[in-house]
């Protein structure tokens, strides 16, 4: 009998991180490092960051392949001053924010996200092992410290079954 | 809208919550200045007031001798807030940048509760069940599945629901969810709404569905829902809680 297919329930009023979310369901996951480096924020990562353009940020790209399954291609990026430090950093099979906070003390406490259906670039092709034309859900968010600084952007490209969102209110 | 907001701000809501729900289209005359005026026992400047704010965000247009007109959809916040902790919302934006929209029912009719519906309505043998279909610029956008207890709600089949709005009923009747819970995933519709829909079976569509409860914590609504990816955007913030 087929496993039933692995998806994690984002629970909105939560403030996250998968991987800690994964560890905790006891699943098991690797987060691959794909591209671990400080690029030239272009055009569309300096608004999103709010910096000059060709700031240096540090980027990261992993792919979390969960239950031997590519689920998602992750990048981040986020903008400071040594970001160099952090081409040197083991992120694998941890959480991006957590290892953020220990390296630079600066905390996310605050994200805005977005959820689109997409149709799979060649990378994300590629990598998450999707034929021609197949569809994938886009998260993109950026993240606040206490002060109001944004933090970091990250684009999340995911197979569509692996999320799903939960909220409860007035 | 919060009660405390001026009295132009909860106006503008006001209007901006009927052209949302299709109670105005676009091209639709809104009544006077005056009649707004003694229909909600406001002032009179209170209302050009508002009338004048929502010209300026371009979503009415007043002609001289003519009347003022609905000349653009306003943007959907369906905002969703965690109690007190108000730390996060779940926002559907449709892309619509003044899109012609429009809704009609699709089906109605009062159900057997059975199979799926027992999980939710466990102590109901009835229910309201209404299909609407939402459209933009006459293409399917959005199907929704709307069920109500007949325990709770009468009459239903004496009201016109492609006319007015799901909740306008649920508040005449006196049980308008103030509680809601929602689910998001990303799945293929089903196989029978394909072609009402005009997408591809291999398609993914947004399927959003909630539970409504009244101030009295009853279940009051189910409703499952199928989003077309090209129109809508699901938008959220959260925040580590204080």
């Amino acid at each position: 009998m087929e496993k039933p297919e692995v998806y994690l329930m984002r629970e909105l009023h939560k403030f996250a991180s998968m991987t800690e979310l994964l560890k905790q369901k006891g699943i098991h996951f690797e987060n691959r490092i794909i591209e671990q480096r400080v690029i030239e924020a272009n055009y569309f990562i300096s608004r999103q960051l709010g910096i000059p353009l060709a700031t240096p940020v540090f980027h990261l790209k992993r792919l979390r392949i969960v239950e031997g399954k590519p689920k998602s291609l992750e990048n981040n990026y986020i903008c400071m001053d040594n970001a160099k430090e952090l081409e040197n950093i083991n992120f694998e099979n941890k959480s991006f924010r957590e290892m953020i906070e220990k390296c630079t003390n600066r905390k996310a406490v605050k994200s805005s996200e977005s959820i689109s259906i997409v149709e799979a670039n060649e990378e994300e092709r590629k990598w998450l092992q999707l034929p021609d034309k197949e569809e994938i859900v886009l998260i993109r968010g950026t993240t606040y410290t206490e002060d109001g600084k944004t933090l970091e952007y990250f684009e999340l490209a995911n197979i569509p079954s692996f999320y799903r969102f939960r909220s409860v209110g007035k | 809208m919060n009660i405390t907001d001026p009295l132009y701000v909860q106006l503008m809501e006001n209007i901006k919550y009927k052209i949302v729900n299709g109670d105005l289209k676009i091209g639709d005359r809104i009544p006077s200045e005056r009649t707004m005026a003694e229909q909600y026992g406001i002032n009179r400047l209170t209302v050009r007031n508002a009338l004048k704010k929502l010209e300026k965000e371009g979503i009415l247009q007043s002609y001289r001798g003519k009347g003022t007109y609905v000349m653009k959809m306003p943007e959907i916040e369906g905002k969703i807030s965690l109690g007190n902790a108000a730390s996060m919302s779940l926002s559907a934006q449709i892309r619509q940048n003044g899109m012609k929209s429009s809704r009609r029912v699709l089906s109605f009719k009062k159900k057997v509760v059975d199979n799926e519906l027992q999980m939710v309505f466990a102590n109901e043998t009835f229910v309201y069940e209404i299909i609407r279909l939402s459209m933009i610029n006459d293409h399917p956008y959005a199907l929704q599945k709307a069920y109500l207890p007949c325990s709770i709600f009468k009459e239903a089949e004496r009201f016109d629901f492609s006319n007015f709005s799901l909740y306008e009923y649920m508040d005449d009747q006196g049980h308008r969810p103030n509680q809601v819970e929602s689910q998001l995933r990303i799945e293929h519709l089903p196989k029978e709404y394909l072609e009402i829909m005009n997408v591809d079976e291999n398609k993914y569509m947004f399927l959003f569905d909630y539970f409504g409860f009244d101030e009295n914590n009853q279940l009051v609504e189910y409703t499952i829902s199928y989003h077309h990816s090209e129109y809508t955007v699901f938008e959220y913030t959260t925040s580590v809680a204080n």
